[in-house]
């Protein structure tokens, strides 16, 4: 099935792109709020990426499985230059909807601002890697992609990816490790680490979630 | 997946990374807005389809192709008619290679598409129609279209008119070349049949099918539905309506 997608992506047919959209549209999307902690920008980063998909069609391997690795790198490529990309596009994203700064449901909203807090947390977390470790991170782990996959969506051999995740794993504890002595001098060993998709308090009392984790 | 050593060891390592990090929450792209941000590249993949063959010059191997390609895509209309038992009419003189030809059968309509011309039956029968799928189905036919499900939270300050599925307060639309697009409408006793040529929607223009009771009484989704084109930016929802049915006091006295 992927095949013909990819043939149909290949050849510009516009029915397969509505069908990439619909089947990968709110993973690049999910992928481009974590990495901002911004709705907007998301927005304009998957639009950015299907127009991108679009003018890179013919790069796209005959054979293959799922395009989500292709897309997320196409994502992964508008995030780190978003002006270049949309200066790339200056004519369709004038005619971009505008962003939606309000939800249309009470319900969204209050999921989303409970969302704001939970992503500035591992927005915050995130930011003390290296931004080539960060985006092997984020594809692997947070969109749960294997190493072959980011290795497809970045372009880049697996060892690579396979040595970027060790050294984010070794960044990463050795943040742990000074975060626990010092919170451990600071406030005694009182915290408990919050439910995972429950509301933080704020970034802070989220870090300590690295404490109750190695217990 | 396949479970292999490999894939568990990934798996584990994913699982402890993943502890060293608060979650990331899982933010979702609202349904409005997944429609709006798709029309957006369809019409901007629409408008590259429109602008670009003109620039080419024709020659004979072109005028090969826009004979071979009809005739290819009968064939595939066939195939897929033969597959699904629905008999389709292929048309030799077909063009508009963006319409992708053959019958889709879903619970509660019919969608059929020829190479000119677009039919869609909605049952008229109680059955929850799935619109999203209807949208996806249309767009997997290549037809520049907005399915709207009423909404009843929708603030776009449109409003609907008496009991009937009319519109007040769209911006641009309705756009007044319906007809020239072929678009007709038909009570037909066993369902209401919608008619559309797509190749003759204006540019700018979008179908837009609206179901106003598919959230408040889905069962009785296809008792009011309607079609037309709209101009400029669609509206980012349309309102939902209530079903009364005129029979019930008479269903109580009985």
């Amino acid at each position: 099935m992927d095949i013909s997608i990819r043939a149909g992506v290949r050849a510009g047919n516009p029915a397969a792109f509505g069908q990439i959209f619909e089947e990968h549209g709110r993973a690049v999307h999910r992928y481009a709020v974590r990495v901002t902690g911004d709705w907007a920008t998301a927005e304009d980063v998957v639009s950015l990426t299907f127009l991108e998909a679009w003018r890179l069609r013919a790069k796209v391997e005959p054979d293959g499985e799922s395009l989500r690795p292709w897309l997320l790198g196409i994502a992964t490529n508008v995030l780190r230059n978003t002006r270049r990309a949309a200066r790339r596009h200056t004519n369709a994203m004038a005619h971009l909807p505008l962003p939606a700064v309000v939800p249309d449901f009470a319900d969204e909203l209050a999921g989303r601002i409970a969302d704001a807090a939970q992503l500035a947390a591992a927005k915050a977390a995130l930011e003390q890697l290296r931004p080539a470790e960060r985006e092997v991170f984020a594809l692997c782990v947070w969109e749960g992609l294997d190493h072959a996959a980011v290795a497809e969506a970045l372009g880049k051999p697996v060892g690579t990816i396979r040595s970027r995740l060790s050294r984010a794993r070794k960044r990463l504890q050795e943040l742990t490790e000074k975060q626990l002595s010092a919170s451990a001098s600071a406030q005694g060993n009182m915290q408990r680490r919050p439910a995972r998709g429950q509301v933080l308090d704020d970034c802070a009392s989220a870090a300590t979630t690295l404490k109750e984790t190695h217990r | 997946m396949n479970a292999t050593p490999q894939s568990r060891s990934e798996q584990a390592e994913r699982e402890e990374l993943a502890r060293l990090l608060p979650a990331a929450a899982d933010p979702d792209l609202s349904p409005s807005r997944h429609l709006l941000l798709k029309e957006h590249l369809m019409n901007t993949v629409a408008d590259h389809h429109r602008t670009t063959p003109a620039k080419r010059p024709r020659s004979r191997r072109t005028l090969a192709l826009r004979i071979a390609i009809p005739a290819g895509l009968a064939a595939a209309g066939i195939a897929i008619a033969s597959l699904t038992g629905h008999p389709l009419s292929s048309s030799p003189q077909a063009s508009g290679p963006t319409v992708t030809t053959g019958t889709i059968s879903a619970v509660g309509y019919t969608l059929q598409s020829s190479n000119h011309l677009v039919t869609l039956t909605v049952v008229n029968a109680e059955n929850k129609i799935d619109l999203a799928g209807l949208q996806h189905n249309l767009d997997r036919l290549g037809i520049r279209a907005h399915v709207y499900a009423g909404d009843p939270g929708c603030s776009d300050g449109i409003r609907a008119v008496g009991n009937a599925p009319d519109l007040e307060g769209l911006r641009d639309a309705p756009a007044g070349d319906a007809a020239k697009s072929g678009l007709t409408f038909a009570d037909q006793g066993q369902g209401t049949v919608m008619e559309v040529v797509p190749d003759k929607i204006p540019a700018g223009d979008t179908l837009f099918l609206y179901f106003p009771l598919a959230e408040t009484s889905p069962v009785n989704t296809f008792r009011d539905w309607v079609a037309g084109l709209l101009q400029g930016t669609a509206p980012t929802c349309l309102p939902a309506q209530t079903y009364t049915n005129p029979f019930a006091a008479q269903e109580h006295q009985h």
